[in-house]
């Protein structure tokens, strides 16, 4: 069942063949924790919602468009699950980097020196890298995440996310000038 | 070439999955999977438990009015004196159809339906309860 594609393993799970949904769950449990980690920040977090997150998938198979892609639909639900907890935390994480508005303060800052690519082999780089991304608005790190890591066009992500086009093109070039500059001032 | 941020979030950590997540979601949907069963036979038990209930109230006068139906004078006629019957059909038939315990018809596909239905749910959640429990091997 391992050769079969989504298409043909959704079809064969939504007659209740859960040999079938089990497959597609393993393909895509990876990318899904992956992007729910990165998001919420936690480990034991991002394990209960990634459950939570297929159980749904499960329950609304038969709902699902298969002329539409299956992995935005994957991951909205993943980015919805995740959202609803921070709602449930009455917290959604103040990003230290901008304000409401999704401007920040370091974007009038000039690019003082390029970055090296030794830099980039670091240990205190992955440590500023993974803060300064931590400290990012979750809708910012959604878009960064699911373009540089899964792959996923702006059109997909704009799916996923349920925004326009040109928000998330000019949300995506924003969040990556503050993290260049945070990852910049993190290792000064 | 690789782009800044390519360069940027290429050095992110990958994180490390629990190997046994992937079991823990099918034995949830698992357990969905029975909790809709037994709701949909509790559901159906309980039909079939207020339909018998009703049935072994009122059967006394349910058998009554049964016996009284139309459709028992007509079927005797036919057998009796089917001549008869044949040269006043249309007046036999409309007196069938306004006579008709359209109640009683509901009451007895209802019943039936509920019973099906519960004995349908009750061999699957069996099933599911006793089906073998596949452990799948945990991939590194």
């Amino acid at each position: 069942m391992n050769h079969l594609t989504d298409q043909e393993l959704i079809a064969q799970a939504r007659t209740g063949n859960d040999a079938a949904f089990e497959v597609l769950m393993r393909r895509h449990l990876q990318p899904i924790f992956r992007f729910i980690l990165r998001l919420s920040g936690d480990a034991a977090v991002a394990q209960d919602l990634a459950q939570e997150t297929f159980i749904k998938v499960w329950k609304n198979l038969k709902k699902f468009n298969p002329a539409k892609s299956f992995k935005v639909w994957l991951f909205t639900i993943a980015k919805n699950t995740t959202f609803d907890w921070f709602k449930k935390r009455r917290a959604l994480p103040f990003s230290t980097l901008e304000d409401e508005e999704g401007t920040s303060p370091l974007e009038n800052l000039a690019d003082q020196t390029p970055l090296p690519d030794e830099l980039f082999q670091k240990r205190e780089t992955h440590t500023a890298l993974t803060v300064a991304l931590n400290n990012l608005q979750p809708k910012a790190r959604a878009v960064v995440l699911l373009h540089q890591i899964e792959d996923m066009t702006f059109q997909e992500i704009a799916d996923a996310l349920d925004e326009p086009l040109n928000t998330i093109k000019s949300r995506y070039l924003r969040t990556i000038a503050n993290l260049r500059k945070a990852l910049f001032e993190g290792l000064k | 070439m690789e782009t800044l941020e390519q360069k940027i979030l290429a050095h992110l950590p990958e994180p490390k999955m629990p190997a046994d997540l992937g079991n823990r979601i099918m034995a949830r949907v698992e357990r969905s999977r029975l909790r809709a069963l037994y709701l949909r036979l509790a559901l159906s038990s309980a039909g079939c438990v207020a339909g018998f209930a009703y049935l072994g109230a009122e059967w006394r006068a349910l058998w009554s009015a049964a016996s009284q139906l139309p459709i028992f004078g007509f079927l005797r006629l036919a057998f009796s004196d089917p001549d008869i019957m044949f040269a006043n059909f249309q007046e036999y038939f409309l007196g069938l159809i306004e006579s008709t315990p359209f109640g009683l018809i509901a009451l007895g596909f209802g019943l039936t339906f509920c019973l099906i239905c519960a004995v349908e749910f009750l061999s699957a959640a069996r099933r599911a309860r006793h089906a073998p429990l596949i452990i799948h091997p945990v991939i590194s």
